[in-house]
């Protein structure tokens, strides 16, 4: 039976054909179902969703106007919710209960939307498979034996089973953009500044961003116009107007010119995504768009400069808690063996070197500020591989084992660094699995990307496609 | 380009290319290993860094792409 989405789950609200507290009621049962076999969720706060979903349908009784009326959604467990614990995923932090909502959850919650709870994430979002020591490793919905990706696993897997029609996630290095591709749904980091990350918590703050998943660009769209905007609880966030993003979505994208980068971004992928994103720039030509090869300069200098800020950001931030034990802050026998390296070695990174890495951001920017020019966005595969096994290290490319971190990373994070809006959108299946198909637009043009998706959409089923629900 | 580590000890082997004394970072005997091993990763990754001209260039103060 197809899942209803955003839009159909709120004009049903909307009409009273359904209650928030019906569809709330389902949505728990089904995440309560799954849960024993798909640890998606660290947090299930199904009382909370009842009495929200319950306000939902006073307020609509007395007349208000709610665009997000009833749709059940839920946050990566990085992002507060008053009353529920703000875990990172990580024991260090089980028991550590915000005092107020994030930005986007207030906002989210004025809309109508109701929060089921805490998404599962790789461990204080510093990885990309999505494996957890402390809260169960999330699984790909379409098979179980593979990774989901990383960071915001349970984000994917909620909305790829069913359970709510989007979800929030972060994303520092492709955090949004890889689950989404390796689990078959859309996932939009917009552009850094959009998205208030008040009430989220860092990873590396020069280059975090919030977004949403979902099946489709239209939901996408919806949800990110409730939720961008200038916040003064987050200095980062731009003034800037935000459009109504959904009432774009039908333009045609008729003379669009969609740059293609071969360079470095094409080089080393799969035959099945090459075969897939290949196909889907043919498609885009068919719907009226062209393609212009251009070449983005630096990044191999961008990857540099991203792992010099990461790791020195997140060792600032974590820190505190890296004591060894019995010490002050000595918590750093719990964070998980996997990850309390990466925390540790922030701490080699000299300044020299993370003031380099923020002076080449300047470089490369304005050097790709040249590129976007005569370009309305950039079309890239999101992953050159589909989900790999659990513990899988390495990935073989064009005939070379290339580590993970590389292979899923290289092609996102280039934009965490320069802040570009991008996303993945559904292109193609490798037997049974996903592959994205990346968009990326000029600075705070969201608006595009999420249009060329949409029209994508439209010409494709590949987002109509359904997992099955057994999880081994 | 990344201050390397003695996996067993602390010592601040400059000629190897240390730029930090790692006393200064309070590692436990079982995090050395892969905290040395990780730099060692990190520091390929990070190289390419280390010969490019970003000539007057300030750092970056906001973030976001105008």
């Amino acid at each position: 039976m197809p899942q209803p989405g955003c839009l159909e789950i709120a004009s049903a609200v909307q009409t009273h054909q359904r209650t928030a507290r019906e569809v709330t009621d389902e949505a728990i049962e089904l995440a309560e179902r799954l849960q024993a076999v798909q640890p998606s969720f660290i947090t299930l706060a199904a009382d909370r969703a009842r009495r929200q979903a319950e306000q939902v349908d006073r307020k609509l009784a007395d007349g208000a106007r709610l665009p997000l009326a009833g749709v059940p959604f839920a946050v990566k467990d990085l992002i507060d919710v008053a009353g529920l614990p703000t875990t990172c995923g990580s024991r260090v932090f089980a028991k550590a209960v915000a005092e107020t909502d994030a930005t986007v959850v207030e906002r989210l919650g004025a809309a109508g939307a109701v929060l089921l709870g805490k998404l599962n994430l790789h461990e204080c979002a510093f990885g990309f498979t999505g494996e957890n020591a402390h809260y169960g490793n999330v699984k790909n919905p379409w098979d179980a034996t593979r990774v989901a990706g990383g960071s915001s696993s349970g984000s994917a897997a909620a909305v790829a089973h069913g359970i709510c029609p989007f979800t929030l996630g972060s994303d520092t290095g492709g955090s949004i953009r890889l689950p989404a591709a390796l689990c078959g749904l859309v996932g939009l980091k917009p552009a850094y500044g959009r998205v208030s990350r008040a009430g989220g918590v860092p990873l590396s703050w020069t280059m975090d961003h919030v977004g949403p998943l979902a099946r489709t660009a239209a939901e996408t769209a919806l949800v990110l116009s409730v939720m961008a905007g200038r916040d003064e609880a987050d200095e980062s966030t731009s003034r800037r107007a935000v459009p109504d993003y959904a009432q774009r979505l039908d333009g045609t994208i008729e003379g669009l010119r969609i740059g293609v980068p071969r360079r470095w971004f094409f080089e080393d992928l799969s035959d099945e995504v090459a075969e897939a994103v290949e196909a889907a720039l043919v498609r885009l030509k068919e719907l009226g768009a062209a393609t212009v090869d251009v070449e983005l300069p630096y990044l191999p200098e961008v990857v540099a400069a991203h792992r010099a800020i990461i790791f020195a950001e997140a060792s600032s931030y974590y820190q505190p808690y890296l004591g060894p034990p019995g010490s002050s802050g000595g918590e750093a026998a719990d964070f998980g063996a996997d990850i309390r390296p990466l925390l540790l070695a922030g701490q080699f990174i000299s300044a020299v070197d993370y003031l380099k890495a923020q002076r080449a951001r300047r470089v490369i920017r304005s050097a790709w500020t040249k590129v976007f020019a005569g370009v309305d966005c950039l079309a890239t595969p999101t992953s050159p591989v589909v989900a790999t096994r659990f513990g899988q290290q390495t990935a073989s490319l064009s005939g070379k084992e290339k580590p993970l971190v590389r292979a899923y990373l290289d092609l996102t994070l280039p934009f965490n660094f320069s802040g570009h809006p991008a996303l993945s959108v559904p292109c193609g299946f490798a037997g049974n699995l996903p592959i994205g198909l990346q968009l990326v637009g000029r600075p705070f043009a969201e608006a595009t990307i999420l249009g060329v998706a949409h029209q994508y959409q439209q010409a494709t089923d590949w987002h109509t496609r359904r997992p099955g629900v057994s999880q081994s | 380009m990344i201050g390397r580590m003695q996996p067993a000890d602390s010592t601040n082997d400059r000629a190897a290319g240390l730029r930090l004394d790692v006393s200064a970072v309070r590692l436990t005997p079982a995090d050395r290993q892969p905290v040395a091993a990780l730099l060692e990763a990190l520091s390929e990754d990070v190289a390419p860094l280390a010969n490019m001209d970003v000539g007057q260039a300030e750092p970056a103060t906001i973030y976001r792409p105008e």
